[in-house]
């Protein structure tokens, strides 16, 4: 028996003695995935889909939005602010406390290492033809100019990275904003010269893009510290590029602004670029309490309908955040000078078609209304304008039941017309996300580019042309001819107005103001300072607030501290 | 790669065949005993203690023989003995071993002296046994009487206040939290401070819950490194050796416990009701505009409230949700066994449920141990721990909805059935509706079976091999469902989630121990080889859009599916180590440990690092000079100094890796879905270990008669090559990386104190267990070099200070609010009168990031712990306080974040003392309406002290005289009645008046992150909240107050 136990003891220890220790402590990841994947076909065509995943943080979301709308002539601040961005208040707009700030400079880089991954492997990728790897490349490179045109824009000098970061390193300062021009310029270029003129799916980016963003560079470009003497021609080079071969690349206006922005048509032909949602749980985001990629631009445009008598919040209505008043210029710069009383923007229909004003009952009863309310009736009307005393008496001694009439001097942060342009009634649950793809770019914006071009180049019947078929096709019938200008009336004043009128809420604002050099000027001239109302508050205090520096975002604290200072803060914020 | 798999696959075999080596050895201690009776005269005796009690379970052996038997309740037993055989040897534990001869009469009696304790009683070491006199190490005991002193549901519980250097604060007050246990403080930045669990011989990882206390018979804490280095990668963080019941020899003895008990809330939280909701409301909306008329504005409140309002009616959901909460736990054992056969097996059920409702736990557990001596030489035994846990509700924390929502609205509509958003706001979900019929259900339940086996040889005298197996297996089913209606869907489709993981942790140890006394030379050796694997595989699929509430989780298939994952991940451990304890004539003792482990989670090249440690220990008391001392009853001093690692590194840690999910990734061009990737972390090829060397004087002391005992420890940590979380710049496209960097230092002292303060010839004893322990945690340095002045350079980002603890608190400081008179000074910093006011630090006239400054940390100035108790005759009486002194804590109440206190009218509050323009307070802002969430900066208001004192149990017991006990057929009997948490006390007002918060379970619930200032991350997650704040974390249900009755019975 001695003998057995020796012999156990003996296989024992035999185990010990062998050498297998290397094996089994070395790593065979399954459940993971490494970077070296982005080296395989399907690994670069993920990472290229990463890339595009990234703008949902920014479009959509509540900070683009904050971002891009807010803290200009066209909204202000209604019942939340975020990062004091709407007010330029200074004890939050700070390089520490703007979250906003700092989130969406990380995000934004995130997603540029993601494409410089992809670009790193396109060079050594198996398995996909040269067309393909072209392809990819291009549509890499897109995005890549796209999120630095953000970082640019909102941050000046920002640090370039072009290389996908394999080591960790804090060796990072900012790069001047010429050199991101002619990185951005650059990687467009490549992708007008490689990218294919029509999507291949819904979503992917074009070469009718890749001219547009081109443009817009060069007209950016040309107002900054980093301008060159041929950006204005460029621009209108490029925009009048895509004009002249829209055919070609399945792009055109639409006849009807009233289709522009009708849910279901978000990959329709005046559409240059859109961030793609949809119903689909998977890969949409469709909690209603999980905000992180979730379209939620339907809710922040809504004012308090809910609150008003005889109605609730449902679907259809949508979910009311509340956070955008428009100004009193932006729902002025629709009327049309002659017109009174009914008539108020009616020439041109674009405040009509792209602003909700009137709410129908939808829970007879609700909020002190009267029972007797009839579902579908008028429940609320912001008529735009001070109604006479009679009137009001008529709606008031109206059957079954009068409804709520709130003229421009009873708007509040929780009651004025809404813009309906990311109205999503096919949500399923009332808190729900919008499914609808979000509508970036669009071909009309193509016009304006080039008129603002062409105005610069002194081509001024070229640019009177373009901006004419805008706002022609937003005449009312029998009414486009007084919709026209002409030459006398064009000036940057009359672009960025028109360029409200088409593009108000459409995440672009804040850069056209900062781009014309009009932030300050405007902010101060056309919105109203707070005003108590017995109904509530009413106004902003961004008047007020806005200094000259706020022409850029602070530079995340973080940042700063995490480079050991070599990354540095901008003028205003220290 | 394939090479890799094949070699991979020879070495699983390897392990396969090393258990069958251990099934081998079993299946060699099954072989049959070779001794058997022969025919022969019977002899009998009775066996007596020295005052004449009659001692049961006593072994009576034949010498020389295997023969033996064990004496009946009666003191009696009876032996066939065949010719020549005329000595027996009579053990029993706690008494001298006795031969004693037989005669020719055919009785023998005994009378057993009780061991001398200071010689021989032993102490449980790593991989051993030890004899006390001669242990090293800085080790903390927990009796079995101490764990039998309060009934807990966890073995974390039951150490609270009894250890020195042994901090543990309970999280909550829901049923299966488990405690957070710090040995010595916090040593390591990167992820776990955990101690190292190892339960009979097998490291244990996961739930604490899953272990029954009722199945525990000591506790151990290994404490410096002389006594943890023999667990070398993962004893950086100290180690606790439980010890589970094994039968003994003798007859079978058989055990019931039990226990009922009830509780209740403490306190509550003090929250405005109706009418202090309106005035707060109204504050908040007139602070903005002056000429808000709450009448007729529509937004004010809905029309429900002002119904409400006029008729003084108010809702406290604490009152429709808080419930008495339930204890109850029964234990059955059964042990027993001969000298060769020793057998034990217990069944326990344990069930608790919360005080708000659904939340509960309920453990089923069942055990057995075997010891089988095989012939002369060989042992074999088994220990099988088995567990089902059954959780409800663990993830749900309302606390948000109970205290947030209007108090004027009403909870139920007109037909009694919760309304969704009472006033409308749908951040004001209403808690009711969650518990309607079907509306949610969240289970956890898990299934874990924890093995070790051994087989021990004795090769030559004094040389023994022993392998051990640990089979460590956990099973794990997790499920929820909300409906539509609940706030956690906010009227969006219902969702459902099921998730399932097993995990399988197998460890093979080969030991070979030498164990000799030469004269005065006691001399023994350890060594070891060992290979440990673990292995987690974990699948989990959400569906939205059930058809039916009523099936909750439990078809899936019927929904649309929103998202699936699973997972896997391994690892292996292979170590050696050697130990030598040398002890001199039981008066100079030293132990040398080495000990190398290979970690798979580190990158090649730095996989394998060695520990070694050292210690010394003079037993003083041993010497001539005091040996005659009657006064001196021990007296030992230890040194020790060694280096113990922690594996903190994830596996495939060091890889880097891509992400792919909803919002990191996941993308759709139109209707196809697409499964994008993106950057998530960084290859780290340089990660290696983290060392914490640890330098201990101890000082073991026992005085007159050992009426005064104890011990003190000084001792010294220092933690290098730290596993640095370094956040970098974002620009890089990453957050942060973990490196090896910079170096932390822990200093303390340690007091452990136990008196015996009166002892009666009457029978009444009082005695006390002190303990004492400050600690001292400090950041050396940072790896970042040094700045002008010549100092180590601390890290702002990442919020580590040179010289600082570990956490601290690193944000503006609130000095008050700013006055009306104040307001051109408030107007400076960007504010107005009624706002928080803040210290402008560095006085350059501005607020910025520069004026950030250090307010305080979590680490207390000191803690104690005592234990006293009292007996005379059948009765006994003991209290456990403990207390933690001068830290400072995060209240999730009061910080901003947190969305409990927003100052902003639009969530009810807690009563705080708010400022208005009549009531100039410098205590809390003023509400405002159109602040934001919350204030500005209002995460100031959150920074508490932390320093309390609490009773956490008192017990007050009656034995059964043995006599009684007899009749009642009982080998003994207790009966009790307990109240657990019967006071808490803090210097803090507020949480005077909200009694519902114990600051104890505060003290660890809060870490902090770099994320600006809202960088604190609260422990306690919420699936009602939105997950990429702050909302709604960090708020447990109250602490509870439970009365308990209890009896235990021994048959």
């Amino acid at each position: 028996m001695k003998k057995s136990f020796l012999s156990v003891l003996g296989l024992s220890l035999l185990l010990a003695a062998t050498g297998c220790d290397k094996d089994i402590l070395d790593e065979d990841p399954r459940s993971i995935l490494v970077p070296s994947f982005l080296g395989t076909a399907q690994g670069i065509q993920a990472g290229l889909a990463g890339v595009y995943s990234g703008l949902r943080n920014t479009y959509g979301g509540e900070e683009g939005l904050f971002f891009g709308v807010t803290g200009t002539d066209e909204f202000m601040r209604g019942i939340q602010s975020l990062s004091g961005l709407d007010e330029y208040n200074p004890a939050i707009l700070t390089p520490a406390a703007s979250s906003a700030a700092t989130n969406q400079w990380s995000n934004w880089y995130r997603y540029i290492n993601n494409a410089n991954g992809v670009l790193k492997y396109s060079a050594t990728v198996q398995g996909l033809t040269p067309a393909q790897v072209k392809q990819i490349v291009a549509e890499a490179k897109l995005l890549r100019a796209h999120y630095y045109f953000l970082l640019m824009q909102y941050y000046g000098d920002v640090p370039l990275m072009l290389e996908f970061i394999e080591a960790p390193t804090k060796d990072i300062a900012r790069a001047p904003v010429a050199a991101v021009y002619a990185s951005i310029i650059a990687d467009l270029n490549d992708a007008v010269a490689n990218i294919a003129d029509r999507a291949a799916q819904p979503g992917r980016v074009t070469k009718a893009l890749a001219l547009h963003m081109l443009a817009k560079a060069h007209l950016t470009r040309a107002t900054s510290t980093a301008r060159q003497a041929d950006d204005y021609a460029k621009a209108a080079q490029f925009a009048k590029q895509l004009i002249d071969n829209r055919a070609t690349y399945g792009i055109d206006l639409e006849a009807d602004v009233a289709d522009v922005h009708r849910e279901g048509n978000e990959n329709g032909k005046e559409v240059l670029f859109n961030i793609q949602f949809n119903a689909d749980a998977t890969f949409t985001q469709q909690e209603p309490f999980q905000f992180q990629g979730a379209n939620q631009s339907s809710f922040f445009f809504r004012s308090r309908y809910d609150l008003l008598p005889n109605m609730t919040r449902d679907i259809p209505n949508g979910r009311p955040f509340a956070r955008f008043v428009p100004t009193p210029y932006l729902v002025d710069s629709y009327i049309l000078s002659g017109e009174t009383g009914a008539q108020l923007r009616t020439t041109d229909t674009r405040y009509n078609k792209w602003f909700k004003t009137v709410w129908f009952v939808n829970s007879p009863g609700s909020n002190g209304g009267r029972a007797s309310a009839v579902r579908g009736d008028t429940a609320a009307w912001y008529p735009g304008r001070e109604l006479p005393a009679a009137t009001l008496t008529r709606i008031a001694n109206r059957t079954p039941a009068p409804y709520r009439v709130i003229q421009p001097s009873q708007y509040t942060t929780e009651y004025f017309p809404v813009l309906n342009k990311y109205d999503a009634v096919n949500r399923t649950g009332v808190n729900n996300p919008s499914t609808r793809p979000f509508i970036v770019y669009r071909f009309a914006e193509t016009y304006l580019i080039a008129a603002e071009a062409f105005m610069y180049t002194g081509n001024l019947p070229q640019a009177v042309a373009y901006i004419n078929t805008v706002r022609e096709r937003a005449g009312a019938v029998g009414r486009k001819n007084l919709m026209t200008i002409t030459a006398s009336q064009l000036n940057i004043d009359f672009i960025l107005d028109e360029r409200s009128r088409e593009l108000a809420g459409e995440y672009m604002r804040w850069h056209d103001l900062v781009r014309t050099g009009k932030l300050v000027e405007r902010v101060r001239a056309k919105v109203p300072l707070v005003v108590n109302r017995p109904n509530g508050t009413y106004g902003s205090a961004a008047a007020a607030n806005i200094r000259d520096f706020h022409v850029l975002r602070p530079i995340p604290q973080q940042e700063i501290d995490r480079t050991g200072g070599k990354i540095t803060q901008n003028p205003g914020y220290n | 790669m394939r090479l890799h798999l094949i070699k991979s696959a020879l070495c699983q075999v390897r392990l396969c065949a090393q258990l069958m080596a251990a099934g081998l050895l079993l299946a060699g201690g099954l072989m049959p005993a070779t001794a058997w009776a022969q025919v022969g005269r019977t002899v009998t005796g009775k066996i007596t203690s020295e005052t004449g009690e009659a001692l049961p379970g006593v072994t009576v052996i034949v010498k020389g023989t295997t023969i033996g038997t064990t004496t009946n309740a009666e003191g009696v037993y009876s032996l066939s003995l065949t010719e020549g055989q005329n000595t027996l040897v009579v053990s029993s534990i706690g008494y001298e071993r006795k031969e004693i001869s037989v005669g020719t009469s055919g009785t023998a009696d005994a009378r057993l002296t009780t061991e001398a304790q200071a010689l021989n009683e032993v102490q449980v070491v790593g991989y051993g046994v030890q004899k006390k006199s001669q242990v090293t190490g800085a080790i903390s005991s927990v009796n079995e009487q101490a764990l039998r002193d309060v009934p807990v549901a966890n073995v974390g519980q039951a150490l609270q206040g009894r250890a020195a250097g042994v901090t543990i604060s309970s999280t909550s007050s829901s049923p299966g939290q488990s405690p957070v246990i710090r040995i010595r403080g916090n040593r390591s930045f990167a992820g776990s401070n955990d101690p190292l669990l190892v339960v009979d011989g097998v490291p244990y990882d996961g739930n604490l819950n899953d272990l029954n206390p009722d199945d525990l018979t000591s506790v151990e804490v290994l404490k410096d490194a002389s006594s943890t280095a023999i667990y070398g990668a993962r004893g950086a963080n100290g180690v606790i050796l439980i010890t589970t019941r094994r039968g003994k020899a003798g007859a079978p003895r058989a055990t019931y416990s039990a226990y009922y008990g009830v509780k209740k809330p403490i306190g509550r939280f003090d929250l405005q009701n109706g009418e202090q909701y309106y005035n707060f409301r109204l504050q908040a909306f007139q602070a903005q505009n002056p000429n808000f008329n709450p009448n007729t504005n529509a937004g004010f409140l809905t029309a429900n409230e002002r119904e409400n309002y006029a008729a003084g009616r108010s809702t406290d959901y604490q009152d429709l949700l808080y419930q008495n909460g339930r204890l109850q736990n029964h234990s059955l054992g059964l042990s027993g066994g001969t000298e060769q056969t020793q057998y034990s097996a217990s069944l326990g059920y344990y069930d608790e449920t919360g005080v708000v409702p659904v939340q509960g736990l309920k453990r089923y557990s069942l055990r057995g141990t075997l010891d089988q001596q095989v012939g002369k030489r060989v042992k074999v035994g088994l220990n099988t721990l088995n567990t089902f846990i059954n959780q409800a509700d663990p993830g749900l924390n309302i606390m948000n909805a109970i205290l947030t929502g209007s108090p004027l609205a009403s909870a139920y509509d007109a037909n009694g059935i919760p309304i969704l958003y009472p006033n409308l706001d749908t951040a004001l979900g209403n808690p009711l509706t969650f518990y309607t019929e079907d509306a949610h259900k969240e289970s956890h339940r898990r299934l874990r079976t924890f093995n070790s086996l051994y087989g021990q040889v004795n090769i030559l005298k004094g040389l023994d091999y022993r392998l051990n197996i640990g089979l460590d297996a956990r099973s794990e089913n997790n499920g929820n469902f909300f409906a539509s209606n609940t706030p956690a869907r906010g009227g969006a489709p219902s969702s459902a989630f099921r998730s399932q993981s097993v995990a399988f942790n197998l460890l093979a140890e080969n030991v070979l121990t030498y164990n000799r006394t030469f004269g005065q030379h006691d001399l023994n050796f350890t060594g070891l080889y060992s290979a440990q694997e673990f292995r987690t595989d974990n699948f989990s699929t959400s569906v939205l859009n059930l058809p039916t509430n009523y099936q909750l989780d439990n078809n899936l298939g019927a929904g649309t599916p929103s998202s699936a994952g699973s997972g896997s991940s391994q690892f292996d451990i292979i170590s050696y180590m050697g130990r030598v304890n040398y002890a001199y004539a039981n008066r100079y003792s030293a132990t040398l440990t080495l000990r190398v482990d290979g970690s798979s989670r580190l990158a090649p090249g730095n996989k394998y690092k060695s520990f070694p440690s050292a210690a010394v220990a003079w037993n003083v008391a041993n010497e001539s000079f005091l040996r005659d001392r009657e006064w001196v009853s021990a007296l030992k001093l230890r040194a020790s100094y060694g280096r113990v690692g922690s594996t903190a590194v994830n596996p495939y840690q060091t890889l880097g890796s891509l992400q792919s999910s909803l919002g990191n990734g996941y993308y759709n061009f139109g209707t196809l879905g697409v499964a994008g990737v993106v950057p998530a972390s960084i290859p780290n090829p340089n990660l290696g270990w983290e060392y914490t060397a640890t330098t201990n004087f101890g000082l073991d002391f026992g005085f007159f008669n050992n009426r005064v005992s104890g011990s003190l420890e000084l001792y010294e940590q220092r933690t290098s090559d730290l596993l640095l979380p370094d956040a970098l710049p974002t620009a890089s496209g990453y957050g942060s990386f973990t490196r090896n960097i910079g170096e932390t230092r822990n200093r303390g002292v340690e007091l452990s104190l136990s008196t015996v303060n009166v002892r009666t010839p009457g029978g009444f004893e009082w005695a006390t267990d002190w303990n004492f322990t400050v600690n001292r945690e400090q950041v050396l340095n940072l790896g970042l070099g040094k700045d002008a002045a010549g100092d180590e350079r601390s890290d702002i980002s990442n919020q580590r200070f040179i010289g600082q603890p570990l956490y601290v608190i690193f944000d503006y400081k609130k000095i008050g609010i700013w006055q009306l008179d104040e307001v051109d000074e408030a107007r400076k910093y960007g504010t107005v009168p009624g706002q928080i006011k803040l210290e402008d630090f560095n006085k350059d006239g501005r607020l910025n990031a520069n004026d950030r400054q250090i307010i305080g940390s979590r680490q207390p100035k000191f803690e104690a712990g005592l234990t006293n108790r009292f007996r005379f005759k059948g009765f006994d009486l003991t209290a456990v306080a403990l207390t933690r002194v001068g830290a400072t804590i995060v209240d999730p109440l009061l910080f901003g974040p947190g969305y409990f206190t927003t100052f902003e009218g639009r969530r009810n509050q807690v009563n705080l003392d708010y400022w208005t323009p009549t009531n100039p307070t410098n205590a809390f802002p003023q509400p405002r309406q159109g602040n934001g969430d919350f204030p500005v900066n209002s995460q100031t208001l959150g920074y508490v002290d932390g320093t309390f004192v609490k009773v956490r149990s008192i017990d007050f017991g009656y034995s059964l005289p043995a006599a009684w006990a007899k009749k009642a057929l009982l080998g003994n009997a207790r009966v009790y009645v307990q109240v657990q948490n019967p006071f808490i006390w803090s210097p803090v007002e507020f949480y005077k008046k909200n009694k519902a918060i114990d600051p104890d379970a505060l003290s660890y619930s809060s870490r902090f992150s770099n994320a600006g200032n809202a960088g604190i991350i609260f422990t306690d997650g919420n699936l009602n909240t939105n997950a990429s704040t702050n909302a709604g974390r960090g708020v447990t249900t109250p602490a509870t107050r439970a009365f308990v009755f209890g009896l235990n019975l021994g048959f």
